[in-house]
């Protein structure tokens, strides 16, 4: 079960609407390494994952998730909320409009739909955390790229939050890794 | 106090809550974690509070109580507040 909040885990503002900047976020909304991906991935893999402590933090780093995914739809919102169809086409969302108005989608930056195939699931504690890991840098890495290709200063500390908080899940995934890996060692020689 | 201040401040404490809440699941042994947890927990429950007087129900399926009004409704989806 899951409830929701009515707020965001960090307030949102921008300084001025950015079509452009809003076409690039959206990878974080739908793209492979992006919130949504993250949040299923985390989340999914509870099932097999054995043991108790990275079950219990598969289920809390998912559901932060889930809260950056909203965060990100925020920043989109706000960005275009005000444009008109002719700004749309000059900032390259024609193709957007033309099937989604002023909807959001999960795409990537280029609009390629959302794909399970973004996210895996082996059934192995190892290979499942270790995935994790690379995804965590991957998002981290991707905060950076999309924070050098703006100068909007409301939009840059929303990324740097974002930035870091992969930072953070990254290093706790890490001691997940290095606990399980700890358990099948001793399994295996003792 | 006002209704963004309060809001701010939850946040604010929610979010060393979020971060207790990783730790914890990877060091469930520390004590002194768990004792910050509880008092932060204290905190935002006054703050929770605090902020749904001015503000309306911050969550759904009786987690909040509603005023005498439903008001879910009518107060502003995160996306539409201005911070
Ligand atoms: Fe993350």
């Amino acid at each position: 079960m899951w409830i929701y909040e009515k707020k965001l885990e960090v307030p949102v503002r921008v300084s001025k609407p950015d079509l452009q900047m809003a076409k690039f976020l959206i990878t974080q909304y739908g793209g492979p390494d992006g919130e949504l991906s993250a949040a299923l991935r985390y989340l999914n893999q509870r099932y097999s994952m054995p043991n108790e402590r990275a079950k219990a933090l598969l289920t809390d780093i998912g559901t932060e998730e889930l809260g950056h995914l909203e965060v990100i739809a925020t920043l989109v919102y706000k960005l275009v909320k005000d444009a008109t169809p002719q700004e749309m086409r000059a900032a390259g969302l024609g193709a957007h409009y033309a099937d989604h108005d002023k909807a959001l989608f999960y795409t990537d930056a280029n609009g390629n739909p959302w794909t399970a195939s973004y996210i895996q699931a082996k059934g192995d504690p190892i290979a499942d955390l270790a995935e994790d890991i690379a995804a965590e840098e991957k998002a981290r890495a991707t905060y950076q790229w999309l924070i050098n290709l703006t100068d909007d200063p409301d939009v840059i500390q929303v990324l740097k939050f974002l930035r870091e908080r992969e930072v953070v899940h990254s290093q706790r995934f890490r001691e997940a890794l290095y606990i399980v890996e700890e358990h099948y060692n001793t399994r295996k020689y003792f | 106090m006002e209704c963004s201040d309060t809001l701010r401040k939850f946040q604010e404490v929610q979010f060393g809550l979020v971060e207790l809440q990783l730790y914890l699941d990877m060091n469930p042994a520390d004590q002194r974690a768990v004792q910050q947890y509880n008092y932060l927990s204290d905190e935002l429950h006054r703050l929770k509070h605090e902020y749904e007087m001015q503000a309306g129900p911050l969550m759904q399926y009786g987690f909040s109580r509603s005023p005498k009004r439903w008001v879910w409704t009518s107060t502003p989806w995160p996306w539409e507040i201005e911070y």
